[in-house]
């Protein structure tokens, strides 16, 4: 049995650090790339 | 509207076609790191932000040179539009890179060299956009913010070299020899493919910026009676 | 050409100047030598008094059979190395998973009167080798110092 506090060396359940990740860079680019196209759909246009 | 389907869309396609086979590989056929685990699967996408955001600085250092040699609107709009993206890589990279340290070093932040050069670059080129926007100018404001996009390049070569020039938590670069091979194909796909889509992205902000910088430099229009409403 | 377009191509020279006298003097170590991120062993016992009562910071690599873990299941007793000094620490914290003999750790924390370091703040440096669960580790304490990168400033 592998002791609960005392670490092994190996990062178990990495997952969620993975999802995180992939997560905050999809959606960043996704809402930049939406920005982008809001934006040269009305150029110079205000309203 | 053809004048829509240009040469750059087809490029930004390229990479979103390409970054969906990078990542599939990347997180599900690439092997998991003997002492990371899946955690090390972040690098496919941390690298390529890095790479990218670092060649879009360069570009903007190339872009900024020329549009003080040459006075055309056309390299200002391309400066800004590097900056700008270069910028949204950046704040991803930060925070890619933040997830991964907690997850591997056991923090989310120290004050390491190649974090801090990072940060720094960040706030220097947000600084160039921030500078652009007070000049109201066009001729001064592409001068000023030309020179100051060269001055803010010092960091990015700084970026890069300052694991090999100093002590830092960050680990120094990768090559083939210290990567399992399995692991290199994804991670140069999504090199490639951010590089592609930092390309795409660039030239739709620089057309933007364009057609502002024209519409600024057109002949104020007749004053329009005030609608009533 | 008009005047204000070539002060503007005086301008890119001289920004480009200075950008690149600036990155020479940062590469040719003009403040690597007041910044140095982290000590190893070596250099913290040459400090020796010199180092105590002050937050620094040490790396190295964790001692192989060094590790000891108290009773109280969160004092952690280790020894970090560079090959040729050892450091005894104490650490009041857990330490992140990937924490072993052998790996590279950056520590914060104080030079105790008895030589001993006190840290709170444990941190794991990886290497740049990135292999799959089947492949051995081949390497040596030696190789692994290397990768501490003491040499740099």
């Amino acid at each position: 049995m592998s002791d609960a506090v005392m670490p092994e060396g190996v990062i178990a359940g990495g997952w969620s650090y993975v999802i995180a990740a992939y997560s905050v860079t999809a959606i960043g680019l996704s809402v930049y790339i939406w920005s982008l196209v809001s934006r040269s759909r009305k150029p110079g246009d205000e309203s | 509207m053809i004048e829509r389907l240009k040469w750059h869309h087809f490029v930004g396609l390229l990479g979103l076609a390409i970054v969906v086979a990078g990542t599939w590989i990347g997180l599900f056929v690439a092997p998991a790191e003997r002492h990371m685990g899946d955690v090390m699967r972040i690098m496919y996408v941390h690298v390529p932000s890095a790479w990218s955001a670092l060649l879009c600085f360069t570009f903007v250092f190339v872009a900024a040179v020329a549009s003080l040699w040459t006075s055309r609107k056309r390299w200002d709009a391309y400066m800004t539009g590097g900056i700008e993206v270069g910028c949204v890589l950046t704040a991803l990279l930060l925070v890619q890179g933040s997830i991964w340290a907690r997850a591997t070093w056991g923090v989310w932040w120290d004050w390491d060299v190649r974090l801090t050069t990072s940060l720094v670059m960040l706030l220097l080129f947000c600084g160039v956009l921030a500078l652009r926007s007070f000049i109201e100018e066009a001729n001064r404001r592409a001068t000023w913010s030309a020179i100051a996009a060269i001055v803010a390049f010092v960091d990015v070569p700084l970026v890069y070299f300052c694991v090999r020039w100093w002590r830092s938590l960050h680990q120094i670069q990768s090559s083939p020899e210290t990567v399992n091979s399995a692991m290199v194909l994804p991670l140069r796909l999504n090199a490639v493919a951010f590089l592609l889509i930092a390309i795409w992205m660039i030239a739709i902000r620089a057309r933007i910026e364009l057609a502002r910088l024209q519409a600024e430099d057109a002949p104020e229009p007749e004053p329009l009676a005030i609608e009533e409403r | 050409m008009s005047n204000e377009s070539r002060s503007r191509k005086v301008l890119a020279i001289v920004a480009v100047l200075i950008a690149g006298g600036a990155l020479t003097f940062l590469a040719m170590g003009g403040i690597g030598e007041n910044l140095v991120y982290y000590w190893s062993p070596s250099e913290l016992k040459e400090a020796g008094e010199g180092a105590r009562g002050a937050t620094v910071r040490l790396g190295g690599l964790v001692a192989p059979g060094s590790i000891e873990r108290g009773d109280d299941g969160l004092a952690l007793r280790f020894a970090v190395t560079d090959g040729t000094e050892t450091v005894a620490v104490t650490a009041s914290t857990v330490p992140p998973a990937m924490f072993r003999e052998g790996i590279g750790v950056v520590l914060e924390g104080e030079l105790a009167g008895d030589g001993t370091f006190h840290t709170e703040r444990l941190m794991v440096k990886h290497d740049n080798e990135y292999r799959a669960p089947e492949e051995e580790d081949g390497r040596s304490m030696e190789d692994l110092v290397k990768s501490l990168q003491l040499e740099n400033g």
